[in-house]
């Protein structure tokens, strides 16, 4: 019953979002790799990367449902959303300082921090199109 | 001397944490009660008001986030032990 409703709704430009925090980390490996090589390339690779997947999940989880009806269930998945990215940010930090760790850790933590701020330009990313 | 600086870092660590997550859940907390008051007053806004939450949730977290990646740096690669 709710599903079809939902579906009808117009979604949001989550992916525009997305996809300019992806430009935002390939210009700066792109960076690393044109400043310092292969190694501090791959720093800025992997700082973007845990910036951008747990963003992802937040984004897919927090615009599971849509409409009136489903008010409640919007606030749960947004809490879920949240926490999932929170719990994600730790595991993929822990897993690049353990497996991977950063050779250039500015550049880690500069892609980390470019890719986060993308946030900043979400009013001008998401607005709806007009139709005047 | 570099137990005293583990000692501290991992004090530095948990605070870092700690607080992050503190100050991201009571934004969340207030985030979360004015989406449903505004949701109650005007239903049709709903899906602006998801929007704007999206917006103001990813800015809200990214300076605790930040504070999770140093703190784990500090915990994994603890730049001031040598």
């Amino acid at each position: 019953m709710g599903k079809p409703l939902a579906a009808k709704l117009k979604r949001p430009r989550i992916l525009r979002l997305l996809l300019a925090q992806f430009v935002v980390v390939c210009a700066v490996t792109g960076l690393g790799a044109y400043t310092g090589g292969l190694a501090v390339a791959v720093s800025a690779l992997l700082g973007g990367g845990v910036a951008l997947l747990p963003n992802a999940y937040f984004a897919w989880r927090a615009f599971r449902y849509q409409g009136a009806q489903h008010t409640r269930n919007i606030i749960k998945s947004f809490y879920r959303a949240e926490a999932g990215k929170f719990g994600l940010t730790v595991v993929l930090f822990t897993l690049v300082f353990v497996i991977v760790p950063p050779s250039n850790p500015a550049f880690f933590f500069g892609a980390y921090v470019a890719t986060l701020f993308v946030h900043w330009l979400g009013p001008w990313l998401l607005q709806r199109p007009s139709h005047t | 001397m570099e137990a005293q600086i583990l000692g501290m870092t991992a004090i530095a660590v948990s605070l870092l944490i700690g607080l992050g997550a503190l100050g991201t859940a009571i934004g969340f907390g207030i985030l979360g009660g004015k989406f449903l008051e505004g949701a109650a007053r005007q239903p049709e806004m709903i899906p602006m008001l998801q929007v704007k939450m999206f917006i103001v949730a990813g800015l809200l977290d990214a300076v605790s986030m930040i504070g999770v990646g140093i703190a784990l740096f500090f915990t994994f690669a603890n730049p001031f032990v040598g």
